[in-house]
């Protein structure tokens, strides 16, 4: 049983790569924009909307989780029109930014800087079954959130331990789930308290006396929230039938679905300081307190579904992510090594305290990863690479580079992340250059990085160790 | 018997993929409808809202 599961794993993590022909394509917009829409919604919208409404008054806060939003989506996702037209994932691609050797590494980054969400998860799911005991009159000790969390993290795990089956069921029930509990959320958010106590609302106190400081936070939150979408962006596209239903449904999908889910949290962290005078995030509490009491229990099974489904698919997309790197790895090995991580990070217990540090720090590697992308795909290679050399078919050899590395693509993400950090320090809060802030640290890691990787391209000897795929181009 | 099948999975995977890039190569293969100016200039203007929007933000 075991070695079928890794059989049919492995089957997925080798043969998922294949390029998708124009008899693949399967995807319309409207089919694309719903995949998509499907994927964004997470608990940790909610989370996101009520850490923005700390920051930010209602109204600045829509603008931001909208157009800050669609502002970063639409520049970031241009080059999975790649992905369109070549039928393959911007990993492919990014063989020839990293190398072969370098896309492994850098996978291993990316998973180690993104499963942080699924502690966020894992404690909300904590919260929620914590204030729900206490509303049917069991008082949880403190000491059993860790517990509670762990325990989100090990089902989960089970669920993606049984590998394709399981996660496509889990999958076909933990859309509607969450569309149902953000209905709910909106509904009786708006209901429950006067129109203008949402409408008009400011935080009290951000820290700040300066205004700005926070209103350009919130928009870093907006950009870094988004970016983090980049690594999984051509997975959908990939079977759009057009460049441009590819293009549009990922940044409507993520812009606008996304970004309501996380306006659903600010609207119900906002009510429950109305109401009882504590910024809260957790649906459950917030459907207890402000509706029937029955609902509770209601939602009591959507939430738990969503975050543990959430654990799942998460772990399932990310345990196939490194299975396609590391071939000889067990599949279940690796599910077991990323749920250790979640792990340490819930007993750590302080991911929601320092969540908007961890969302600056994410992008600092996000936003590099996709201006290194977009220079290279647009300004470097002019759109074309050699698909036989990406995909080390034998005897092609153009994106070796040295032992495997691009290190020059790593150079650059290096100064990416310097760059953020010259700006502002994600952990302390501090602005370090006001100026340069005005650009978000997110923003200007992506076009510092950028413009380094460009004109790096430019120098001789630079352009004939990137650009050694030309004599190879085809199509 | 697993590392049979997976020197087997990765001949299949190099002759398959080989087999879909002759296909992308022929003259034959239509590629999906290309990204085009207008496009383009909608994404610019995309831009250039939602960038106003963020600087009117600010003021509110």
């Amino acid at each position: 049983m075991s070695n079928e599961i890794d059989r049919q794993v492995e089957k997925e993590a080798v043969f998922g790569i294949l390029p998708i022909l124009k008899s693949g394509k399967i995807y319309g917009f409207l089919d694309a924009f719903m995949v998509l829409s499907g994927y964004c919604i997470a608990t940790w919208s909610y989370t996101q909307g009520a850490y923005l409404s700390t920051l930010v008054g209602f109204k600045q806060l829509l603008i931001g989780a909208f157009f800050g939003a669609i502002l970063m989506l639409v520049i970031y996702q241009l080059p999975v029109i790649l992905a369109v037209r070549y039928g393959i994932d911007i990993w492919i691609w990014l063989r020839t930014v990293f190398g072969h050797g370098g896309v492994k590494l850098m996978t291993v980054i990316i998973i180690l800087i993104n499963f942080p969400w699924y502690a966020v998860c894992a404690d909300l799911f904590a919260s929620s079954m914590s204030n729900l005991a206490a509303l049917f009159g069991l008082h949880l000790p403190q000491s059993s959130h860790v517990f509670i969390a762990i325990a989100c993290v090990v089902i989960g795990t089970a669920v993606a331990y049984k590998g394709i089956g399981a996660i496509t069921w889990t999958t076909r029930i933990l859309v509607p789930m969450l569309l149902a509990v953000g209905v709910m959320v909106v509904i009786i958010g708006f209901t429950s308290v006067p129109f203008d106590a949402i409408w008009n609302y400011r935080p009290a106190d951000t820290g700040y006396s300066n205004n700005i400081i926070p209103y350009i936070i919130s928009v870093e939150a907006n950009f870094a929230f988004v970016i983090t979408l980049v690594g999984g962006m051509a997975g959908v596209p990939r079977l759009a039938k057009t460049e441009r239903a590819g293009f549009w449904a990922g940044v409507f999908g993520q812009g606008l679905s996304g970004s309501f889910f996380v306006v659903v949290g600010a609207v119900m962290a906002i009510a429950m300081q109305y109401a009882t005078g504590e910024m809260i995030e957790d649906p459950t509490l917030m459907l207890a307190t402000l509706s029937v009491p029955t609902l509770a229990f209601s939602s009591l099974l959507l939430v738990a579904f969503a975050n543990i489904g959430t654990q799942a698919v998460g772990s399932y997309i990310y345990g196939v992510m490194l299975k396609s790197s590391f071939q000889k790895a067990d599949y279940r090995l690796l599910i077991l090594i990323l749920a250790l991580y979640i792990g340490a990070l819930c007993v750590w217990g302080e991911i929601t305290t320092y969540f908007g540090s961890f969302l600056t720090i994410s992008a600092c590697i996000y936003a590099p990863l996709a201006a290194l992308l977009s220079v290279d795909f647009f300004l470097v290679r002019k759109q074309r690479l050699s698909l036989r050399s990406a995909f080390g078919q034998a005897g092609f050899h153009a994106y070796d580079y040295t032992r495997g590395v691009n290190w020059m693509g790593f150079l650059c993400v290096a100064a990416g992340v310097a760059l953020s950090l010259l700006v502002y320090n994600p952990v302390t809060g501090e602005v370090h250059n006001m100026v340069l802030f005005h650009l978000t640290p997110t923003g200007f890691s992506f076009l510092g990085s950028g413009l380094l990787y460009y004109i790096l391209s430019r120098i001789p000897a630079a352009r004939r160790y990137l650009l050694r795929d030309r004599d190879e181009l085809t199509v | 018997m697993q590392m049979k099948d997976r020197s087997t999975n990765e001949a299949h995977l190099e002759a398959e993929i080989e087999k879909r890039i002759r296909e992308m190569e022929s003259s034959a293969y239509e590629f999906p409808k290309r990204f085009g100016g207008f496009d383009y200039i909608v994404v610019v203007a995309a831009v250039a809202v939602c960038l106003l929007l963020l600087i009117i933000g600010a003021h509110i």
